[in-house]
């Protein structure tokens, strides 16, 4: 069974907060469990999802924003 | 229009120095991700715009008086102002949102060329995650948006929220692994061959 503490690296990992000792580390877990790599390969195929969900704002409300930024003087 | 490759500690000294133009380079890389940010919270567009523009005001009044601290990123410091407007806004406000997010994908379809087929797969896949990210526990929901739209680390999530690292780690996992549970029961298909890069 994967330790908390790999779970919590391959989150690390997943959004590149890792130092390169570690990144190799887990590079190397992940080649010998085959359950961690399936679930970290569904995790970067949500986190592409989740990518895609991006909004974006009227054109008008960033408008207002850079006039008011122009405008003000701090 | 000169074109800004500088990275954000670069422009954010340009901008205190007088660039707008400097902010405006800002303000187009992250406008869609500290929209999003709010909009998952407040599910109201409308409602997502005006906090919008306050959150970029307060970082205007910030950057322009000097007070920006700039060991932080921009970025994960821009999307807790959002992510703390969104919610003082509900606790101000007493009520929880009822109103249903957008869920048109019609920016994909003007820039993909796909099978219409596969547009409907797509389409059909991001809305059974926006309404999967919906019913997640809060808490879940709260890191979840926190780290993929705001872009703070886990360690600036955990001291937003008052909780440990490995909580906040843990929350982000479960929450992972609700949508993977749930995306995959559903036997809706999202595979990376759908999306462009």
């Amino acid at each position: 069974m994967t330790s908390t503490t790999t779970q919590n690296e391959l989150l690390h990992y997943l959004y590149d907060e890792q130092s390169n000792e570690k990144q190799a580390f887990l590079e190397s877990t992940l080649l010998q469990d085959t359950s961690l790599l399936e679930e970290y390969q569904d995790f970067v195929t949500l986190k592409k999802n989740l990518g895609a969900l991006e909004r974006s704002p009227d054109k008008s409300i960033i408008d207002n924003i850079l006039q008011y930024s122009q405008n003000f003087v701090g | 229009m000169k074109k800004y490759e500088n990275n954000d500690s670069q422009l954010v000294n340009e901008y205190k120095n007088g660039n707008e133009k400097a902010f405006e380079e800002l303000v187009n890389r992250y406008k869609n991700k500290v929209f999003t940010t709010i909009l998952l919270i407040v599910k109201d567009h409308y409602l997502a715009e005006d906090i919008l523009q306050d959150t970029f005001i307060k970082a205007i009044h910030t950057i322009k008086s000097g007070k920006y601290n700039e060991q932080g990123k921009f970025l994960p410091w821009l999307g807790r102002i959002a992510h703390n407007l969104a919610i003082d806004y509900f606790r101000r406000e007493k009520r929880y949102p009822i109103t249903e997010l957008d869920e048109s994908d019609s920016y994909l379809e003007r820039f993909t060329e796909q099978s219409p087929e596969a547009l409907h797969i797509q389409k059909e896949t991001h809305n059974r995650l926006r309404m999967l990210i919906q019913m997640l526990p809060e808490k879940q929901r709260e890191v979840l948006i926190m780290r993929h739209y705001a872009d703070m680390s886990f360690q600036e999530i955990a001291e937003s929220t008052n909780v440990s690292v490995n909580t906040a780690l843990g929350r982000m996992r479960y929450a992972l692994i609700n949508l993977r549970k749930q995306m995959t029961k559903n036997k809706l298909k999202y595979d990376l061959n759908n999306y462009p890069e």
